[in-house]
């Protein structure tokens, strides 16, 4: 068995990580490439959301390199995500690539059954072996996000262009090398640091951009054109509302401590959308407010093409926008989107926020 | 009297009988919106973000019609309709959208969630009228009467065409099939070229939920499930020589329900057509097609 799975830009490196750890063989997706994107497309439905279509390209790139069984999560719904795995298989089954699929299925906010599900797999491990790379990849995956808010605050006032970017990238293949707690810890001081040393210039306040959206558009950089380091370059700060480490602690993890779940974003959402609507719909609408609330420059909400919940929170967020006086971009991404349109549209955002700013000032 | 505004969209098309009948017996003035025109239309795509589907878009433009002529506004916020499943993540938003484009308008928007105590469709209708300050007693009351209404009306739709010549089924969501704008008067159109027409009302409720089970992996929503067992019904039971899915632009659910279909019609050698919908299509194109899947129905059947 040649396990791969679903790639979400550097974030599910810890994954593979722990899954070599517990002895699987594991075959790292591909980073999306042109030839991803256009796999995918041929193989999916037309109107189907961007992230199957990548995500079945990155199954067919892992397949060419060996892999024959594919590790993802499954749902109940509404979002289309819980149908995923059932309909890459049939998919990738009829175009000649038979892979088989293990589905995680949401353990209803507890880690305990996500872990004995993972724990099947890879019996002839020893207990003690097997929590401890689960242990490593936790630490991991809260070190890479620790450096990745880093180098976004970095790269918006870097003295070379670009310096950020490869130092980051540096460190997190360093990071994803480690295999113990000891030298997870090692490396990640050393990256911040690295990320500390790198030249700087001297900026009055810079502004800050709060990236929302639907979960995969916002961790895979390929998928959003690299919002985050165009707007980087731009010298602007972008704060990425993404956090699996929130996300496994407030789903996962808190139900089996019988922690309290933190449902504020939820009532921040409350008075523009005041029901779940699948995927991460409600949470857009929250973390607007949210990012209003906290002064924030203006917000960038990216989806993709046809995504349902995002469409419902799109269509409340000009609500927002209104009330606080937040400028929000919203950028809906496919296969045909082209970077010189994404660029100049965030081109001219930032330019809007600069503007903005300025009239502030000279009215006080 | 208070009175209340329906809009002719999504769940009317299925529940409208009983939401009428209810809030005319409970005791209040029940304005309709009219079949969708060019103008409804018009005044839906502009208020709601491009990337909504047309139903939806549709279901806009009722609403801002119905607006400026009611006191408030019935649009309910229907989250599931049978235990386990949903109906679709726009639905469940959709007071809240419908909220942001009437700017101030009274929106009445009961619970609909039968996967909660007291989420019932009935449930919700009772709470819609102590929202709007009817008398509760009588609309309790009303609930029944609208409840026998609702059954004789969804019976006639559960009549089965008698026709010897050669079937197709025309598989979609009932609010787009249904309306006089999205629909297109696809089955008129159809039989017209001679074909016996069914559609997924017609397939005895038992056999659905047979199929649905077997099926191995069911989805979550409720009409997209309906439609793929609806689908392996026909072709099963041998009842028609070819099945057209009408799906409107951007759908998520049918985008991938349509592909199983597809690849189902694809095992067993049925035509299969899926036909796209978009506020942007015009009858002819349509009528093309149409005509030219008849004929190679027609065809099939000589050969």
């Amino acid at each position: 068995m040649k396990i791969t799975y679903p790639r979400m830009g550097d974030w599910t490196a810890p994954l593979g990580g722990m899954l070599e750890q517990m002895g699987l063989t594991v075959v790292r997706p591909p980073t999306p490439s042109d030839r991803t994107r256009n796999i995918g497309a041929r193989l999916s439905p037309e109107f189907i959301c961007y992230p199957l279509k990548l995500n079945l390209g990155n199954y067919v790139e892992a397949y060419e390199l060996g892999a024959d069984t594919v590790l993802m999560a499954g749902g109940v719904g509404p979002c289309r995500f819980g149908y995923y795995a059932t309909i890459q298989k049939d998919i990738l089954a009829d175009a000649g690539y038979p892979m088989e699929f293990i589905v995680l299925e949401p353990p209803k906010g507890h880690a305990l059954s996500l872990l004995s599900q993972l724990r099947k797999l890879v019996q002839n491990v020893s207990l003690c072996d097997f929590l401890r790379a689960v242990e490593v990849a936790w630490l991991k995956l809260q070190a890479m996000e620790d450096i990745h808010i880093l180098a976004n605050q970095v790269r918006a006032v870097e003295a070379v262009t670009g310096q950020t970017s490869a130092v980051y990238k540096q460190q997190i293949a360093l990071l994803d090398s480690a295999t113990t707690v000891e030298s997870v810890k090692g490396l990640w001081s050393r990256a911040r640091e690295a990320l500390y040393n790198i030249k700087k210039v001297r900026r009055e306040r810079v502004p800050v951009v709060r990236l929302i959206g639907e979960i995969y558009m916002i961790s895979e950089p390929f998928a959003n054109l690299d919002v985050e380091e165009r707007l980087g370059r731009m010298g602007v700060c972008v704060e990425n509302t993404l956090s699996l480490v929130d996300y496994i602690r407030q789903n996962l993890i808190a139900d089996v401590l019988r922690m309290h779940r933190d449902r504020s974003l939820q009532e921040e959402a409350r008075p523009y959308l005041a029901h779940f609507v699948g995927g991460e719909g409600v949470e857009s609408v929250g973390n607007t407010v949210r990012a209003a609330k906290q002064r924030c420059d203006g917000v960038v909400h990216v989806m993709p093409f046809t995504c349902m919940p995002e469409i419902v929170a799109q269509s409340v967020i000009p609500t927002v926008s209104e009330e606080y006086g937040i400028p929000v971009l919203t950028l809906i991404l496919d296969e045909h989107s082209a970077e010189a349109g994404i660029q100049t549209r965030l081109e001219a955002f930032v330019d809007l926020i600069q503007n903005k700013r300025e009239a502030v000032r000279n009215r006080v | 009297m208070v009175s209340v505004g329906l809009p002719r969209a999504l769940f009317h098309h299925e529940f409208g009988e009983l939401f009428q009948t209810f809030f005319q017996c409970a005791g209040a003035t029940v304005e309709v919106s009219p079949h969708t025109t060019r103008e409804i239309l018009d005044l839906g795509v502009s208020s709601a973000v491009d990337e909504t589907c047309l139903p939806v878009k549709i279901y806009y433009g009722h609403a801002r019609w119905l607006s400026q002529r009611v006191d408030s506004v019935f649009v309910p916020r229907v989250v599931s309709i049978c235990p386990r499943e949903y109906t679709c993540p726009k639905f469940l938003g959709l007071p809240d959208m419908i909220r942001r484009a009437l700017r101030g308008s009274a929106v009445c928007s009961p619970l609909v969630d039968v996967r909660r105590r007291g989420g019932s469709l009935s449930d919700a209708l009772v709470l819609a009228a102590r929202e709007l300050g009817l008398d509760e007693r009588i609309a309790k009351k009303a609930v029944r009467s609208a409840c026998m209404k609702q059954k004789t009306s969804s019976l006639a739709i559960r009549e089965v065409p008698k026709g010897q010549g050669p079937a197709v089924a025309v598989l979609g969501h009932q609010y787009l099939i249904s309306d006089a704008l999205s629909g297109m008067d696809v089955k008129r159109r159809l039989q017209a070229l001679g074909l016996t027409v069914y559609d997924y009302h017609m397939v005895p409720e038992p056999a659905l939920v047979r199929i649905q089970r077997r099926v191995n992996r069911p989805a979550f929503w409720t009409y997209e499930n309906k439609i793929l067992a609806a689908a392996i019904w026909y072709m099963n039971q041998r009842k028609v020589d070819g099945i057209i899915q009408w799906v409107s632009f951007g759908c998520g659910p049918d985008s991938m329900v349509g592909e199983v279909v597809s690849r189902e019609c694809r095992q067993r050698g049925v035509p299969h057509m899926l036909l796209t919908i978009d506020e942007h299509t015009g009858t002819a194109g349509v009528q093309t097609r149409l005509e030219a899947f008849a004929d190679m129905v027609f065809w099939r059947r000589e050969v």
